[in-house]
């Protein structure tokens, strides 16, 4: 099983991939980290924050009907969703859903955060007053 | 329509209160000004800024949108405060699309209010200052 150490203006958090449910979105995943960024604070989706700097993967969306795989519609604290389109991971701490412009939209469900969020869902909130946080995953073990 | 004047990070923009379309809580937002506060983007909206100051609640909606324009000024009565329209946007929560009271417009180029709500995504909240014009 797959894990990763995310950590947001110092505060780190473990979580699991679902490696099952999404196994091509996993697999381009992790041969991208580790990856650093800026992250900021969701505008349309709520108690939400979005990576800034395209993952480099490539992955043949046409595979789906949806256009992702492992597609969900609303997410909980501590989900990690990804965006094929915008190449960009978002993670929820709160009340929040992944839309854009024209409203909610369909997401890989990548993984979520394990244990308490309480701490990691403080700093997430504090990006809508204090602007980019830094925001790092690492893998774990493999197994 | 009443003058107003919208200052923020050395910028000074030129607006007015529709007075005409929402007489009861334009006055209620006149009487409030100057008002000061800071300003972060909204988080289910998209392209708009809101200005976290307290003003009296109307007694009900007046001139009630469900859809913004770059340069609107809208008031959200229970979550009080301005919000000001500098792109894309939809006054929205967890449940959807609300229809709220527009308030006032923005003269001339808003491109300084979009450039002060990019700053605030990368930055970090700032102060806006709204008085009478």
């Amino acid at each position: 099983m797959k894990r990763v150490e995310i950590e947001l203006s110092g505060v780190k958090v473990r979580a699991v991939l679902y490696e099952d449910k999404a196994p091509v979105t996993v697999a381009a995943f992790w041969k991208c980290l580790p990856y650093e960024d800026r992250v900021t604070h969701a505008k349309w989706s709520g108690q939400m924050f979005h990576t800034n700097t395209d993952f480099k993967v490539a992955i043949d969306t046409s595979q789906w009907s949806l256009g992702v795989e492992n597609p969900v519609g609303f997410q909980a604290p501590g989900d990690i969703v990804y965006l094929p389109g915008a190449k960009e991971i978002a993670i929820s701490y709160g009340e929040a859903r992944f839309s854009w412009v024209i409203g909610p939209m369909y997401v890989t469900a990548l993984g979520r955060i394990e244990g308490d969020l309480t701490e990691f869902a403080k700093k997430a909130d504090r990006l809508q007053w204090d602007g980019a946080g830094k925001f790092t995953i690492r893998p774990l073990a493999d197994a | 329509m009443k003058p107003i004047v919208i200052e923020f990070d050395g910028h000074t923009v030129r607006g007015g209160l529709l007075d005409d379309l929402a007489p009861e809580i334009c006055s209620r937002i006149w009487q409030a000004l100057p008002l000061e506060g800071q300003t972060t983007n909204t988080v289910w909206s998209g392209d708009m800024l809101r200005l976290w100051v307290e003003i009296p609640e109307p007694e009900r909606l007046e001139n009630a949108v469900q859809l913004h324009h770059p340069g609107d000024i809208l008031f959200i009565p229970r979550w009080n405060g301005l919000r000001f329209v500098y792109g894309q946007a939809r006054m929205q929560g967890p449940s959807g699309g609300a229809t709220v009271p527009r308030v006032g417009r923005i003269e001339g180029d808003i491109g300084p209010l979009a450039e002060f709500g990019r700053k605030i995504e990368w930055e970090g909240a700032r102060l806006m200052r709204v008085k009478r014009g």
